[in-house]
């Protein structure tokens, strides 16, 4: 399946994502730390693989320094 | 109540579009009188008081049949001119409709999420679901037929009542993508298994009222047992 708003995540981010827990049925919220030092907070990744954009975010997977499920 | 809507009254219903498939959801004054109505409205004609009997009108009409009904009903008549038609897209938004909704499509009202609620032994046969829009959901372990921990999914009885009254699984169980759900995956946790059971509350502009279970830790091996297309 191929989305233009959603970037997929790389392996070690779905198998990481895979094991935590969800925050609704088929999502978890994740809070990401870029290689240029921005946060990115509250973002949603939809069957731990796809990361959902938003017009004014456009990310590559290798500008992805850190991924963490919210506590 | 069951009624007859009045033919010329049905004329102006046929002129105005429908709310789902097969049905309007009509607010109309009766004739003569000073209150409104909230009916849901089948093939122009036949109608039901959206109330608290609701349901148990509806299921009078899915035994004896439409026609049969129709042939029985009482005739309403309305005033035309206050005759309006609620268009799918207005039951989300509006706080009046909403309890409509909870009661067309069966919603449930309550401040609880699952996470929310006490931990509970399953009872070893009931069955739950897990809908997806992804044929390889990733919190299903296929390999050990068994869902993962910290998973969500509803109850089998509430997923039945969700496409036999023809909700939207993204509304009700309140989903932050708006993608088709395609999959349905039966799970029957074992008797040591554990879940939390709860309401879906509103949330990412959607206004939940579907059932979900909590499984913290994931179901026994061999839980997991059919996946099906959606509503099949």
């Amino acid at each position: 399946m191929e989305y233009k708003d959603r970037l997929k995540l790389s392996k070690k981010y779905v198998e990481y994502l895979s094991e935590h827990p969800e925050n609704g049925m088929g999502y978890q919220i994740v809070n990401i730390e870029l290689i240029n030092g921005d946060f990115l907070k509250n973002r949603i990744v939809f069957n731990s693989e796809y990361l959902e954009l938003n017009s004014q975010l456009e990310i590559k997977i290798s500008d992805i320094k850190k991924l963490v499920i919210k506590s | 109540m069951i009624y007859k809507i009045y033919e010329q009254d049905a004329d102006t219903l046929l002129e105005q579009p429908e709310t789902g498939m097969g049905y309007q959801i009509v607010r109309a004054t009766q004739y003569n009188r000073s209150s409104f109505k909230k009916l849901v409205v089948y093939n122009t004609r036949l109608a039901i008081d959206l109330d608290d009997d609701y349901n148990v009108n509806r299921n009078k009409i899915i035994r004896e049949g439409y026609k049969v009904m129709l042939s029985k009903a009482t005739e309403l008549m309305l005033e035309t001119d206050s005759i309006k038609v609620i268009p799918h897209s207005d039951l989300k938004e509006s706080v009046e409709l909403s309890g409509v909704k909870k009661i067309l499509f069966k919603r449930h009202t309550g401040t609880s999420g699952a996470t929310d609620s006490r931990k509970e032994n399953a009872s070893g046969n009931e069955n739950f679901v897990r809908l997806s829009a992804f044929e390889d959901d990733r919190r299903i372990d296929v390999a050990n037929k068994k869902l993962k921990p910290g998973s969500f999914t509803t109850t089998e009885v509430d997923y039945r009542d969700c496409f036999s009254s023809n909700d939207d699984p993204v509304d009700r169980y309140a989903l932050p993508n708006n993608d088709n759900i395609e999959w349905a995956f039966y799970i029957r946790p074992k008797l040591n298994d554990q879940l939390q059971r709860g309401i879906v509350q509103p949330a990412f502009n959607h206004a939940g009222g579907g059932i979900e279970a909590y499984f913290e830790n994931g179901t026994s091996n061999n839980t997991y047992f059919l996946k099906k297309k959606y509503g099949i």
